[in-house]
């Protein structure tokens, strides 16, 4: 028996800035969301504008929010995404919309143009360069930005944050050894917000190459590190953070506070006494793990 | 009391061994009346929060990997109160499952410590969110009715870290889940769904892009208002932090507050547990009925 479902997508006329929504019963079997956009396309309403163009989720043009989550429409199946018989879609997030599921993609390409996604390198190649696996993140990127739309820092930090896709082309250049852009590159990023990332991996988990995104963010903080990029609020934060955790095995909340703010402090006092008030103090002296000195081990010496 | 008491090893961590203390104090008055036992291990270390892993990303799995070798030793599943703590040990424990080298490097830094990780496959980090809802039923007979939270609009508020990495993470489910909401319907309570319940309070960048933080934070009072809210829950001391502490910086004197609780806390309420015993003295945005 064949399944009927609902779909219910939101449409936008161009120039329009409100929006409503129009509902459509299709047969779900065996078709994917583009299936039937284009089956309402074809003979329900011909100006039902949408993306599309390989229908193999290689060139990256069909993303959508199917039921609030970024995703490929020509990947993804009604049947497994429906929800109680429907199933809703909308243009992606953190962009201004163009007409129906259309939308203004400019901002995503000028974000990613900002780390200078190509190889930095004045001299030739001599020798065969072997590039490490790390560059398979970026090269799998197929640049859909259903990362851009799901990033909540991306939506609140509109200017001096490249997102999600930008981090990992990043990633993939800071990693290949043909590139000569080392410190310089990753200062770049410092200023493309790499330490605004608050962790909250909707990027990675709406990646429909199933890319590692947070932990290319990690990596790049971490090299970024490790290049001596860290006299700033984010690498201060992970600085005083650690040393915490590596002296008695547990964080230290009043050093990681002070450290990451310095002066700045002072303008943190009003919340802090109010929570002072209500016994939350971080004291200096913080809390121990018992024989937490094995811990110091676990850190990679600095000739390691 | 409930009929059944299951042992677990209890990891804290370290936020609520410090600003939140009344999460601590609230899950300790909770846990018998829930058929939770918890056993604590005071070697437990910090499981590193990601934080560790920016700067040594072995450093923060070896931590881990210490955890999971100390329960391990009990023979106990690890049960977490805090949702980072709970996404950050099972990160560790997928790298561990699925990357020899990382296996091999975490190996060669515990050398020597007297803690070996013998099976991998064995080590469980639940989260309470989780151990409660497998047990919901018992809530719905031990639930009092009517209790200090009824005909309350209570805002489940997941975050982030419970749910996602999905493929990492035991409660997976990501936007579909009920968890929670099924938890506070046991409790004979009305849970409001709201577009900001799996999203981010902004706690991990409250100190370094305190703009970006605080625009987070505020997004999510927003949505909790369109619901009709009127308390919020959450299962990370984290987002306690920020959701509780940092209200006024985001909201103006003349909009409206709102209680944030803990998942302890909300169920000692529902099971008749003293306020004070709860530790709701301890919030900045006062909890009043």
């Amino acid at each position: 028996m064949s399944t009927t479902i609902t779909l219910v997508i939101r449409r936008q006329k161009p120039g329009d800035s409100g929006s409503f929504f129009m509902e459509h019963q299709v047969e779900a079997d065996g078709k994917t969301v583009l299936d039937a956009l284009k089956e309402m396309r074809d003979t329900v309403d011909p100006s039902l504008a949408f993306r599309a163009q390989c229908k193999s989720g290689i060139c990256g043009s069909c993303a959508l929010r199917v039921n609030g989550s970024a995703r490929l429409a020509c990947s993804t199946f009604l049947s497994a995404v429906q929800i109680e018989g429907r199933v809703v879609l909308e243009p992606l997030l953190n962009f201004a919309v163009e007409e129906d599921l259309v939308v203004q993609d400019r901002p995503f390409w000028k974000a990613i143009e900002a780390i200078k996604p190509w190889l930095w390198s004045d001299k030739g190649y001599e020798h065969e360069a072997v590039v490490p696996p790390q560059v398979k993140n970026g090269t799998d990127c197929i640049l859909c930005a259903a990362c851009y739309s799901e990033c909540e820092v991306q939506a609140v930090k509109p200017s001096g944050y490249t997102g999600p896709a930008g981090f990992v082309q990043a990633h993939r250049f800071v990693a290949d050894k043909r590139d000569h852009g080392g410190k310089e590159r990753l200062k770049l990023l410092e200023t493309e917000g790499l330490w605004s990332c608050a962790h909250s991996y909707n990027c990675s988990e709406v990646c429909p190459k199933d890319i590692d995104i947070g932990g290319a963010i990690a990596d790049l903080r971490s090299q970024a590190l490790a290049a001596g990029l860290g006299r700033n609020a984010g690498g201060r934060h992970v600085a005083w953070f650690t040393r915490g955790v590596r002296r008695n095995g547990k964080m230290n909340e009043f050093w990681t506070l002070a450290g990451t703010r310095g002066w700045r402090i002072i303008f943190d006092l009003p919340t802090g006494l109010a929570m002072a008030i209500r016994g939350k103090i971080p004291w200096p002296w913080g809390k121990k793990a018992k024989s937490s000195r094995e811990v110091r081990r676990y850190f990679r010496s600095k000739n390691q | 009391m409930h009929r059944h008491q299951k042992q677990y090893a209890y990891f804290p961590g370290c936020n609520t061994e410090s600003i939140s203390s009344e999460l601590d104090q609230s899950m300790r008055a909770i846990a018998p009346l829930v058929g939770i036992e918890l056993v604590d291990i005071p070697e437990f270390a910090c499981c590193g929060a990601g934080m560790v892993r920016e700067q040594d990303a072995y450093a923060e799995i070896a931590l881990c990997a210490r955890d999971f070798a100390l329960a391990e030793r009990q023979g106990l599943p690890i049960l977490t109160v805090c949702s980072t703590c709970q996404g950050t040990m099972n990160h560790a424990l997928h790298i561990l499952k699925t990357d020899p080298d990382a296996l091999a490097a975490v190996n060669l830094r515990m050398e020597g410590s007297g803690l070996v990780l013998r099976d991998i496959s064995a080590v469980q980090v639940i989260h309470l969110l989780d151990v409660l809802h497998e047990d919901k039923d018992s809530l719905k007979e031990l639930a009092l009715s009517p209790n200090p939270l009824t005909g309350l609009r209570i805002a489940p508020f997941y975050g982030c870290r419970l749910l996602r990495p999905s493929s990492e993470s035991p409660s997976s489910g990501l936007d579909q889940t009920r968890k929670f909401e099924e938890i506070i319907e046991s409790l004979g309570l009305l849970p409001v769904n709201y577009p900001g319940r799996t999203k981010c309070c902004g706690f991990d960048i409250a100190f370094v892009d305190q703009k970006a933080a605080r625009a987070l934070l505020r997004e999510r009072f927003i949505e909790a208002e369109g619901a009709k809210a009127d308390i919020l829950v959450t299962s990370c001391p984290l987002c306690h932090n920020v959701l509780d502490g940092m209200q006024s910086q985001v909201r103006s004197f003349e909009e409206k507050k709102f209680p944030v609780l803990h998942l302890p806390q909300l169920i000692g309420l529902a099971l008749g547990v003293d306020e004070r015993k709860l530790g709701l003295n301890r919030h900045v945005t006062g909890w009043k009925r």
